[in-house]
């Protein structure tokens, strides 16, 4: 099976590099990133902060373009052939991201709007899914009325609404109280088993990629693929963690090894040369 | 796609004192006991005035009543009215699609605020009563100098409101509507107008006041019919009591009208003025 493989392969990355300019010169998000992820399979990608989990959210959702290399999700280029992917896609952030002059019901229907859903059933497939959420009777109720979980879900049912194949979300649970996001994360995960999606789950907790993930895959900085740990379920999570925590220690090592010997004399020359060779 | 039941549940309708908090209180009416204090006081002032000094500086209160209600009963002098207020709405109505347009295509193409840019400066630049004499020279027609001198008075602020209004969007909110791949025209609908609904409501508030004294100042100075030529005429034939009826209806017009803008504020959906979050 290759990475281009569509039968089974519902995302995949080639070879994907992303650097993004800045004052200080150019800052690399992702270096060559190549993986897959097979139709129907819950990914997590771990790692930490600034590792460019969320460029590869950003760029599977079509909002950035590679440097170099290539994507397809579902068979197409997410970010050239923006409308073939419309309603197939569908995302959760880290903040609910929802319009704040619009009610819970309306933010749910947004995608049905743009997909041009026919009005008859636009409120109703809405209020349904909200219903599933358990926010009946807040339809109505404007974001800022709502707690951070309720938003969350309301962003949760927009994501779901339109029953985009593949689902992305980043960070989507990570700053509800923990509580309310085990609980939602749970939902959540059943709710895309029952309905066969493709889940790219972006995260920094180990606990959270372990209990949620089919697979597993840890990026290093700077948006380096350091390991891939298959088939999850099943297998001993205490041996899971650690190993995911020697690849995420090793590779910070190695990164304060490469900051050293830059900040060495001669170093940044030294480095220089091995560019130019 | 089928999923069984509800999946997950919320604290039921205790979280209503989390709504209860989040709706932002609105301040009721008060009356300005202190202001109404003055303007009589001003009243009483000017009725001692009319006393000494002849009818055409201060004109006694009953007869400036007496205009005023003759003013508002006279067909002639309401077409009058209307001929203004019709002059204000449709000048700024039309600069306001103007300018925010062109200030939505500055917002969203940086080579469209380039070209703009050293334009709307000069406009800046050139006081408000040459283009009233510019105007004159240039075109032959009433409405269109009145049209011309309003767009160019209030074309900037409108451009401004919306400008800054579009790039104050949320990052955030732009990645989420558009990674449902929305076409433009849905972006327009769905974020962009509505995000500006608040901006443009003040600009609306700002160039009223503004649009009203240039349409007045244009029929004043070169306008054949409307309140400012009635202004003219007033002040042609020492009519104090008849410029002072016609200021008065000025003055309600733009009272009313921002009124009427307000009372659409509050209408507005209670998150409307969160729009601009931080990106």
């Amino acid at each position: 099976m290759t990475l281009l493989d569509q039968d089974s392969n519902s995302i995949a990355f080639v070879d994907v590099s992303k650097t993004f300019p800045t004052a200080r010169g150019a800052v690399t998000a992702l270096e060559r990133l190549s993986f897959s992820i097979r139709r129907g399979e819950y990914a997590c990608i771990l790692g930490q902060s600034g590792c460019g989990k969320s460029t590869t959210a950003n760029l599977i959702l079509g909002l950035e373009r590679p440097t170099s290399g290539f994507i397809t999700v579902a068979g197409a280029d997410p970010a050239r052939e923006f409308a073939r992917l419309r309603g197939r896609l569908g995302s959760v952030f880290q903040s609910d991201r929802l319009l704040p002059w619009r009610t819970a019901i309306a933010n749910v229907r947004l995608p049905l709007e743009i997909l041009k859903i026919p009005e008859s059933s636009l409120t109703r497939r809405a209020a349904q899914w909200l219903k599933r959420l358990g926010l009946e009777g807040f339809e109505d109720s404007y974001p800022q009325q709502l707690s951070g979980g309720m938003r969350q879900r309301v962003a949760l049912a927009r994501a779901l609404v339109p029953e985009p194949e593949i689902l992305v979300l980043d960070e989507a649970f990570a700053h509800l109280d923990e509580v309310t996001s085990e609980r939602l994360r749970i939902d959540f995960h059943r709710l895309s088993k029952e309905t066969g999606k493709t889940v790219v789950h972006i995260t920094h907790s180990i606990e959270e990629a372990l209990m949620l993930g089919d697979r597993i895959f840890v990026l290093g900085k700077p948006g380096k693929l350091l390991a891939v740990i298959d088939d999850v379920v099943g297998k001993d999570r205490a041996e899971l963690r650690s190993d995911i925590l020697s690849h995420l220690q090793g590779a910070a090592r190695h990164a304060r090894k490469e900051r050293s010997s830059i900040d060495r004399p001669g170093g940044r020359a030294a480095i220089g040369e091995e560019w130019a060779t | 796609m089928s999923v069984g039941g509800p999946i997950a549940t919320v604290t039921g309708r205790g979280s209503s004192t989390a709504i209860d908090s989040a709706v932002p209180a609105r301040a009721g009416a008060t009356i300005n006991i202190e202001g109404i204090g003055v303007l009589l006081g001003l009243a009483v002032i000017w009725q001692i005035a009319s006393h000494y000094f002849p009818p055409f500086l201060f004109p006694p209160l009953r007869t400036i009543a007496a205009t005023l209600v003759s003013t508002l009963r006279d067909p002639a002098s309401l077409s009058t009215i209307g001929f203004t207020f019709v002059r204000i709405v449709i000048s700024l109505g039309m600069t306001f699609i103007l300018g925010s347009a062109l200030g939505i295509a500055a917002a969203l193409h940086s080579r469209t605020a380039r070209a703009l840019e050293p334009l709307i400066q000069l406009k800046q630049g050139v006081p408000g009563v040459c283009w009233i004499i510019f105007s004159i020279l240039w075109f032959k027609g009433m409405e269109t100098r009145i049209g011309f001198i309003v767009a160019i008075g209030t074309l900037p602020s409108f451009y401004y409101q919306a400008h800054d209004a579009v790039r104050g969007i949320s990052l955030d909110l732009w990645q989420m509507v558009r990674a449902w791949r929305p076409t433009r025209w849905q972006m327009l609908v769905k974020l962009i107008l509505p995000a500006l609904r608040p901006a443009l409501l003040t600009a609306w508030r700002i160039n009223l006041g503004g649009g009203t004294r240039m349409v007045i100042m244009a029929e004043l100075l070169a306008g054949v019919s409307g309140i400012g030529y009635q202004l003219r005429a007033a002040e042609e034939q020492f009519r104090m009591d008849a410029a002072i009826a016609w200021t008065v209806i000025l003055v309600a017009f733009v009272l009313i009208s921002d009124a009427i803008l307000k009372w659409v504020e509050r209408r507005l959906p209670i998150g409307a003025l969160a729009t601009q979050l931080t990106t």
